[in-house]
């Protein structure tokens, strides 16, 4: 599905260039200048020894203070030094006999350069998603960076460099029994010291593999490891074939997932952010899950209305449509908040609107489609014709990528507004006017129980989008359709809390302030976004509450005073939501949005 | 009368920057009311409407900071529960792309005569926005 070089090309290329094994024992009988092969053997042991390096040094290290390694981590440690002591078995002074460039002599010499090469280029690869940091820790680069220095990833690149000794290691005896074989019995022991080794480093990886096996996932997340230069913006071009749109949304998702990334790896508030990035970002990715819909809908058309692909495409349907409607419930919760900062579109905003524009093109077949198109071309595609089969890989592609996107997307964005409300950038109205898209006169930062309500709606919006992506996941592998991993969902870890203390204690509180009550929590379990809709459940929930405590208080006229004071505490406590300074509850005090003015009153 | 046509009004009738100011946060509030009443998925309009949704209330953000504005407006007079405006969504379209049109020329003039930069700048965001709206909801687009 990505079209991107991938680690894992790389590693099927090496394999490849060694052969089957059948091919490799051909090559090995062959044979040719030992001198030579130990040469080419070297050069395999050494790219072989920095993967591993590069593995060991962002894991547990060995120390005289430190728990004695075990498992992975511990063989980790035993193939770094089989390493390095079949590459000092293989070094000589006089190896380098053959210039650079120059063809080696024998198929097996050949075949050893041209897998080195290729684990070379992989090594590249995955070190664009890392760098040495000012004081010598790493960096990362990009959102894969973080991936690739987890226990499971590094344990799989382990993996595969002890696929590669466990082919190479019987190198050295099948070469002696080679009639072909020529050079000195220096080299011949050199090689053969050196696969002794590489058998080493094999029994201690398959040992691992046995106390702790990896599964096929943690492999293939490895492999999917992209290339980590960040693609272009690739331009509107209105002349592109149609049936190359579908790529240009798995680029577009991956540049939106990288600058999720970014969002999330910068200080607080990085450029561009303001409420109305915000609101650009809510409203592109309303259309982005609508056009998704639309897509899957038209590939359920052509399948069969029982048959497990199409069941599964309508139910991916279902959900995208899911995260449409929350996006626009976010969208609508933004109409209601205001920022005095107006920036140009934060790098995510824009992204985010590019997404909509491809997957618009994709959905309705038009390279020229714009958010501005009109309704004269009337293609609603999805109703008007169901997707070719062979059109189902490229769109599923496309679909599960950008859901992905929208994840990660929404994620960022929840912690931008945590940053803007800390910076006091989340406005709402102060007058007495309800009807909160009025926003005029004076303003005041929006109260926190409100901004926790803003929150939870960014919440659900990505865990939706993260459900959707499963989902389509799902329905490409019913379809029989390869499909990326989704990379897992790993912060870059820095600290991103409001930037003053009173703010963050305000923030802290927010969501723990804000808990719906019954009628409210049921309209939410049904996927109600609608805020009015939220609004008249809060108040029915605190009426509900009010007309309680007034039976109780009722009841307090009774003879036994006491008792009844304490009951009356007892009724608010059972049934009374977690209030906001005012005395207001759910969504009558916070994702209303309008109940009563705020910031007429100081901030608790 | 309904919020839109009421806004139409006060935009035609506005004399001054505070006018201008406040007859235009009137058309962004109307419209944006009058968009999010409209929005059904079912429709060619969904998208369309939602976009342009995104740059009414940021029209809207734009005018309310502006130094001219006037500070205070008595609220009772004008509700956004009046805004919405009936009628099928290629007619509301039509409306709000013709009311935005006219708003848009207005502020950019408005951004042109301005004494105060930060009336100039607000202005010139709340023509931009409402220029995008209509854009975007005229019919016969591309």
């Amino acid at each position: 599905m990505n079209r991107r070089a991938a680690f894992g090309d790389f590693l099927g290329a090496a394999h490849h260039q060694l052969g089957t094994s059948v091919v490799f024992r051909t090559a090995i009988a062959r044979g040719g200048d030992m001198t030579e092969i130990r040469h080419s053997l070297l050069r395999v042991v050494l790219v072989m020894s920095r993967h591993v390096q590069d593995i060991t040094a962002t894991g547990p290290q060995r120390g005289l203070r430190r728990p004695a390694l075990d498992g992975w981590d511990r063989a980790g440690m035993e193939a770094r030094e089989a390493l390095i002591h079949a590459a000092a078995a293989l070094h000589s002074d006089t190896i380098g006999g053959r210039q650079p460039g120059v063809a080696a002599g024998s198929e097996l010499a050949r075949r050893l350069d041209d897998a080195a090469l290729s684990l070379t280029y992989g090594r590249d690869l995955l070190r664009t998603h890392l760098a040495s940091g000012p004081r010598g820790g790493l960096r990362f680069r990009s959102e894969w960076g973080s991936v690739l220095t987890t226990p499971r990833v590094r344990w799989a690149l382990l993996a595969e460099m002890g696929s590669f000794a466990r082919r190479l290691a019987p190198l050295g005896e099948q070469v002696g029994y080679s009639a072909r074989a020529r050079g000195s019995p220096r080299a011949r022991q050199a090689i053969n010291s050196a696969c002794h080794w590489l058998e080493i480093m094999n029994t201690s990886l398959r040992q691992a593999q046995h106390d702790r096996p990896l599964s096929a996932a943690d492999l293939e997340l490895l492999r999917a490891v992209p290339a980590g230069a960040c693609l272009p913006r690739r331009r509107p071009d209105t002349s592109a074939a149609v049936r190359s749109l579908p790529e240009a949304v798995v680029a577009t998702a991956e540049r939106a997932r990288y600058a999720a990334w970014v969002s999330d790896s910068q200080s607080p508030w990085p450029p561009g952010m303001s409420v109305n990035s915000l609101r650009q970002t809510a409203a592109a990715n309303t259309l982005t899950s609508h056009h998704c819909e639309t897509l899957l809908r038209s590939l359920a058309r052509g399948q069969r209305i029982g048959g497990e692909p199409g069941i599964a495409l309508r139910a991916a349907a279902d959900d995208v449509g899911r995260t449409r409607t929350r996006w626009l419930g976010v969208a609508h919760a933004l109409d209601q908040v205001a920022s005095s900062n107006h920036e140009p579109p934060s790098p995510l905003a824009a992204v985010a609107g590019d997404l909509a524009l491809w997957t618009g093109r994709v959905a309705y077949a038009n390279p020229a489609w714009t958010l501005a198109s009109g309704p004269v071309p009337a293609a609603r595609p999805g109703e008007a014709a169901s997707r070719e089969p062979s059109e189902m890989r490229e769109v599923l592609a496309a679909v599960h990528d950008a859901c992905d996107a929208m994840s990660r997307i929404a994620s960022a964005d929840q912690r931008q507004v945590r940053a803007l409300a800390g910076a006091g950038q989340v406005l709402v109205a102060g007058g007495p006017e309800p009807r909160t898209l009025d926003i005029l006169g004076p303003v005041a930062p929006a109260r926190p129980d409100r901004i926790g309500a803003l929150l939870i709606l960014y919440h659900y919006t990505a865990h939706a989008s993260a459900a959707a992506t499963t989902t389509v996941s799902v329905a490409a592998t019913a379809a029989r359709v390869p499909h990326r991993p989704t990379l897992p969902a790993i912060h870059a870890g820095r600290p991103r809390e409001p930037v003053t203390p009173v703010a963050a204690e305000q923030l802290a509180d927010a969501q723990s302030l804000y808990k719906p009550g019954r009628i409210e929590r049921t309209l939410r379990e049904l996927g109600v976004t609608d805020i009015d809709l939220l609004r008249r459940g809060g108040e029915i929930d605190r009426a509900a509450e009010q007309l309680i405590i007034l039976a109780a208080e009722h009841e307090s006229r009774l003879p036994d005073p006491s008792s009844t004071g304490l009951r009356v505490q007892a009724v608010k406590g059972d049934y009374r939501q977690p209030a906001s300074t005012d005395g207001r509850t759910g969504l009558a005090a916070g994702t209303s949005m309008s109940a009563r003015p705020e910031g007429a009153e100081a901030e608790p | 009368m309904t919020g839109m046509a009421a806004a139409h009004d006060r935009l035609e009738q506005a004399d001054d920057l505070p006018a201008l100011l406040e007859a235009a946060h009137r058309v962004f509030v109307a419209t944006l009311t009058a968009l999010r009443a409209h929005e059904d998925p079912a429709s060619v309009w969904f998208g369309r409407l939602v976009m342009a949704a995104a740059s009414a209330a940021d029209g809207r953000d734009a005018v309310i900071f502006a130094p001219s504005m006037p500070a205070h407006r008595a609220h009772a007079t004008w509700s956004t529960r009046q805004g919405s405006s009936a009628g099928p969504a290629d007619t509301v379209a039509g409306d709000i792309a013709s009311l935005c049109g006219l708003a848009a020329v207005r502020l950019a003039q408005a951004a042109s005569q301005a004494a105060d930069p930060d009336d100039q700048a607000a202005c010139v965001r709340a023509a931009q926005c409402a220029q995008g709206i209509c854009e975007l909801l005229a019919v016969g687009g591309t």
